[in-house]
């Protein structure tokens, strides 16, 4: 073995598993003893559950050698965001309003998870209630980038991408209201992938904004994402949103050929002079494009004038739904809240009803030009996001005037959204690559990334902590 | 912040009681600032113009349009 442990990938982990050369026993010590070395530092886990974590890999390891084996992700220690319910485990979303919050029942994608025989290693730090950046009032643990300790990993699925960069876990869950997957995956050098709405069941995670928020997986490769999701997809008829649409095998349907591919950039939204948007991302995501020409990509500029409605229609629907949810507590017991959500929320509480329909209409119109779009071409491609990794003492982020987001768009129409790593700023930060495709065509968004991961370097590189 | 979107603290105390928050001085002055942004962003929204036969917009996150694949 040349790589230690924790810097397996899932796909080289269960093979190694599969073959009876690695023991999940083996495999999840390493992940509790890289944490019980690096959190006190990386801040990514609110809570541990080694005892149970050591317990499971033990009976994954006897069912395995009984030949047993459940597949892919039978012993592989996997951490989730802290919004995802888990029975009998702390879930607190960050916030001290669930500070004892225990669930009775566990949320349906962690079901699904376990019953593939994966090994919880434990839940991970996140903004507030999955809303804005980290923010020190709310007395949660504030992960740390480990590309650089003077930055954050942005919000709000901070500690899955932390863990998952620094090898704290396997693999992690995520949730994306606006970007809350591809943000951090893009400062950490990590893949996130936000699948089409409804295609991974929301029960049982504590949610922000109902009609935008996605569970997704957040992993080192594109194959590990493929498995995760594959594990975790399907109609589930606990949430009303949830799809029917058949659940294909993604693993084998991953191909590292793109030639002939259509492939659009709207450059008018991305690679425009606004102050807001750092130029580091935006010169990565263009060197990523040439290579995606190489590789026998058909890359062209597409116009979608809607797109200057994103960052309104996504606020209002954010901000809105988040303060119906939580408007009750929020004028009993505001104390309860940091101070970014308790701000942001109580600013929400004068949207007007105009401004809620307005956001819709809007996004309808979204959702119209980006489908006219991608009858054009397969899919949609562009930086991940607007900045890089954001240093650690900067001001709480927050949705209200946080600047463009690259990300919203797809949370807003549902489209299957993936950062990919694809280059590092010369002060050495992450950046990513984005693809969205077509509803529930998110094979091809997944050939895509691989595609591009295959044929560069970005993803084996580790952070140095 | 331009002036069609600034507000006076007094309306602000107004605006937010009528939404049921009674808040401090401090916590108004705090506020005002992010609620005058917040105004500015949502305009756009405004200025949407879809003309006079518009079908009503409706959004079904769980079925998205058919399109050709």
């Amino acid at each position: 073995m040349t790589k230690p442990l924790y810097h397996l990938t899932i796909g080289e982990a269960s093979r190694l598993i599969k073959a009876k050369k690695l023991s999940p026993v083996e495999l999840t010590q390493a992940f509790l003893d890289r944490t019980g070395k690096l959190d006190e530092t990386l801040h990514a886990y609110n809570t541990v559950t080694a005892d149970s974590a050591l317990a499971e890999a033990k009976i994954a390891e006897v069912e395995i050698t009984k030949g047993r084996y459940k597949g892919p992700l039978h012993g592989i220690p996997i951490a989730l965001k802290d919004n995802y319910n888990t029975k009998g485990i702390l879930t607190t979303a960050g916030s001290r309003v669930l500070a004892n919050n225990v669930p009775d029942e566990d949320c349906t994608a962690w079901a699904k998870l376990k019953g593939a025989g994966t090994i919880l290693l434990g839940k991970l730090a996140m903004s507030e209630y999955a809303c804005g950046g980290p923010d020190p009032e709310t007395g949660f643990p504030m992960p740390r980038n480990p590309w650089d300790l003077k930055r954050n990993a942005g919000g709000s699925s901070n500690g899955s991408a932390v863990a998952t960069s620094a090898g704290l876990c396997m693999a992690s869950m995520g949730t994306c209201t606006r970007g809350s997957i591809r943000a951090p995956a893009h400062f950490c050098n990590i893949v996130g992938f936000k699948p089409t709405y409804g295609r991974i069941s929301r029960n049982g995670v504590i949610p922000l904004s109902w009609t935008l928020d996605h569970c997704g997986p957040m992993t080192v490769t594109v194959e590990d994402a493929a498995i995760m999701l594959r594990a975790v997809a399907g109609h589930d008829s606990a949430d009303p949103t949830s799809s029917a649409e058949p659940v294909p095998d993604y693993p084998s349907m991953l191909k590292p050929d793109i030639k002939g591919l259509r492939i659009g950039v709207p450059r008018h939204f991305y690679f425009s002079d606004r102050s807001d948007v750092q130029r580091e991302p935006l010169r990565v995501a263009d060197v990523a494009l040439r290579k995606l020409e190489e590789l026998g990509a058909h890359v062209e500029e597409i116009e979608i004038p809607s797109l200057k409605y994103s960052d309104p229609a996504a606020l209002v629907l954010l901000l809105g739904e988040g303060f119906a949810y939580h408007q009750r507590r929020l004028l009993a017991q505001p104390e309860l809240y940091g101070g970014v959500d308790r701000a942001e929320f109580r600013v929400a509480a004068t949207f007007t009803l105009g401004d809620y329909v307005q956001a819709q209409r809007a996004r309808s119109l979204m959702q119209q030009e980006f489908l006219q779009a991608l009858d054009k071409v397969d899919l949609i491609a562009g930086p991940t996001f607007s900045v890089l990794a954001p240093l650690w003492d900067a001001p709480p982020g927050m949705a209200i005037g946080t600047g463009t987001s690259f990300t919203g768009m797809y949370n807003l129409t549902g489209l299957p959204a993936i950062s990919v790593p694809a280059g590092f700023s010369p002060s050495g930060l992450p950046s990513g690559i984005q693809f969205a495709g077509k509803p529930f065509d998110e094979p091809t968004v997944l050939r895509a990334a691989y595609a591009y991961e295959q044929a560069t370097e970005w993803h084996t590189m580790r952070p140095p902590v | 912040m331009p002036e069609e979107f600034a507000i006076s603290l007094e309306d602000f105390r107004v605006l937010m009681e009528r939404n049921g928050l009674r808040l401090t001085d401090e916590e108004l002055k705090h506020l005002k600032p992010l609620y005058e942004t917040s105004r500015k962003v949502i305009a756009p929204l405004h200025a949407l113009d879809f003309g006079e036969t518009e079908t009503a917009s409706f959004y079904n996150p769980a079925q998205p349009p058919k399109v050709q694949f």
